[in-house]
């Protein structure tokens, strides 16, 4: 597809943003030269990350610049039915009213750094931890891959090929791993911010755009109903069980990704979390929102596409609007430069926490206990970079056969919330059932995923949620006892029977 | 100033709101055929909408009400 503004202003506008990036990323090191010391200093900030920022960061984490193009395309194809997208961004914030005030709180008073702390000061079992360890690592792998291919396309989209693939991805990814080497959570949650609002202005652009010159929904109304009236439909049957299993999958699955829940702990204090969240609960009218109408609005440009030519259709569209005039055309350039900050600014948050489940939960809990702060950031660190480097050459020849392994992120990662949220309240929980819950969960959910499964219409991750909660349940009100008085999760002071570190 | 620690998950009163926001937000009791058209929209999905916003409008009101368990000394930290 060739795009209006391709070449030379789509290479100028990624050089800008990378620079920008860059420089955020780097000036932030420069203003907290100490960021080393400490696991906290590092991956969380200091734990002092105010609203604006917390809310930023918690925003580029959870959209990226698949929920732009993605979303759009979905809404462009099945219609009205893709209106789950808005509520089901919400429904993670209903997930974090369960558990993130206890979490912030218990993450203060122990020293928390990564769930996985949790999980070991709660169950104080070596399978629980390097068991939830490998689940989160091996989803975050997955999502970071996803956001690295997503940048190659994304640039390459821009530049209308210029700027081939792999030289767009490396060029992002070294700047990210720098500043996010330099700096830790507070390099990464400040770009996001910067990321998060050229999203955010490029969107709103692409919205006006469209409806100045394609016309608003009324006008889709109409050309829907003559050429795929199903898409006003009311899902029904299959698509009504698929809609409440968005709600339930993508609401838990999203709220348990441990780069949400360090954001939880990085928060300077909870009236900051508090309202970040609140902030948070009304994001997904703006950006999942605006992401469907302009999918809606598609309609009336290009009524007729082809699923493969509907992928394109921000990137069309985008293209059609920039011809207009030289306002719009500059516009849609910040468009694309903040579809890609924004996958930038959700890869980034998956890298450091996939870093600091390496440093504290694998190499600081089994390999070197006694090993300083600061080495065991650097080694996990290094494995990150190792990490990136692999996925790199997965993204660059993707395997024939067992792709599918590198497909499994919400419908794994979502087994490890009943130990996260069960485990804060029910005293009952007992490890060894959470442990064999949790695998099994894993298991049904991986199996059925390659294999295709949805019995009743039931996504995968689902069903082994369902048999992961039953092993849980079932096996501590069988073989656990209720701790007497000083539960680590007690909320009346009390301290920690175990400590984290 | 002791505060008494409030945790929404701590009042099922609340959840009882949740749920019955949760089943409202699937689109089980619309008529099916072909929808009535508001300005273009479904008519069920302008409704969809509506219950939405009430969602956000009520989880804003659960964190604001519901939801304060720092203690005295944190909560006095400033905001930048």
């Amino acid at each position: 597809m060739e795009l209006a503004f391709s070449g030379t202003s789509g290479i100028l506008i990624m050089l800008f943003y990378g620079i920008i990036m860059l420089l955020i990323g780097v000036g932030t090191y420069m203003r907290n030269k100490h960021v080393h010391s400490s696991l906290e200093e590092y991956y969380l900030g200091g734990r002092g990350l105010g609203t604006m920022v917390l809310f930023f960061t918690f925003f580029a984490t959870q959209y990226s610049g698949n929920t732009v193009i993605g979303y759009s395309a979905e809404a462009y194809r099945v219609g009205y039915a893709n209106l789950v997208s808005i509520p089901f961004f919400i429904m993670i914030i209903l997930v974090y009213l369960l558990f993130a005030p206890r979490m912030y709180k218990l993450s203060k008073k122990h020293n928390i750094v990564t769930p996985v702390d949790w999980l070991e000061m709660k169950f104080n079992s070596k399978a629980v931890s390097i068991l939830a360890a490998i689940i989160m690592l091996y989803a975050l792998g997955n999502f970071l891959l996803e956001q690295l291919i997503a940048i190659g396309q994304g640039v390459a989209g821009l530049t209308g090929g210029t700027v081939p693939y792999q030289a767009g991805v490396i060029f992002f990814i070294v700047i990210m791993v720098v500043y996010g080497w330099l700096g830790g959570m507070r390099s990464v949650a400040y770009t996001d911010t910067m990321q998060g609002i050229a999203l955010l202005v490029g969107v709103f652009m692409l919205l006006i755009g469209t409806i100045v010159y394609f016309g608003g929904l009324p006008a889709a109304g109409d050309y829907i109903r003559t050429y795929s009236p199903e898409n006003l439909g009311v899902p029904e049957g299959g698509g009504l069980v698929r809609w409440t299993n968005f709600l339930i999958l993508v609401g838990i699955g999203a709220a348990v990704y441990p780069n949400a829940i360090q954001r939880i702990f990085s928060a300077k204090s909870e009236r900051s979390l508090k309202r970040s969240l609140t902030q948070m609960a009304w994001m997904p009218f703006l950006t999942a929102g605006v992401v469907f109408v302009i999918g809606i609005l598609a309609y009336t440009a290009f009524p007729d596409l082809s699923v493969e030519e509907s992928e394109q259709i921000v990137g069309m569209m985008a293209s059609a609007i920039a011809n207009e005039n030289i306002i719009f055309y500059i516009a849609m350039v910040l468009l694309f430069g903040g579809i890609i900050a924004a996958i930038v600014s959700t890869a980034d948050s998956v890298l450091l926490t996939f870093s600091s489940i390496v440093s504290k939960d694998i190499y600081g809990r089994y390999i070197n206990r006694e090993a300083s702060d600061n080495k065991k950031i650097m080694v996990g660190k290094i494995v990150g970079v190792i990490a990136v480097a692999f996925l790199l050459m997965v993204a660059w020849n993707p395997p024939g056969t067992l792709y599918q392994v590198f497909v499994l992120k919400l419908e794994i990662l979502v087994q490890v919330a009943p130990a996260i949220i069960l485990g804060l309240y029910w005293e009952r929980s007992h490890a060894k059932s959470v442990f064999a819950g949790m695998l099994t969960g894993a298991l049904v959910a991986a199996v059925f995923t390659f294999a295709g499964l949805t019995p009743l219409g039931i996504f995968s991750g689902v069903w082994g949620l369902i048999i992961n909660l039953i092993i849980y349940v079932a096996g501590s009100f069988a073989f656990g006892t209720a701790p007497t008085k000083d539960a680590v999760s007690s909320m009346d002071g009390q301290e920690a029977t175990q400590a984290v570190r | 100033m002791k505060q008494k620690t409030r945790e929404p998950i701590m009042n099922y009163r609340i959840w009882i709101g949740f749920l019955i926001i949760f089943i409202l937000l699937n689109p089980w009791y619309f008529p099916s055929g072909d929808p009535v058209l508001v300005y273009g929209v479904p008519l069920w999905a302008l409704v969809i909408m509506g219950v939405t916003v009430v969602l956000s409008l009520y989880i804003t009101y659960v964190i604001r009400y519901h939801w304060e368990v720092e203690d005295e000394e944190e909560s006095g930290e400033g905001e930048k």
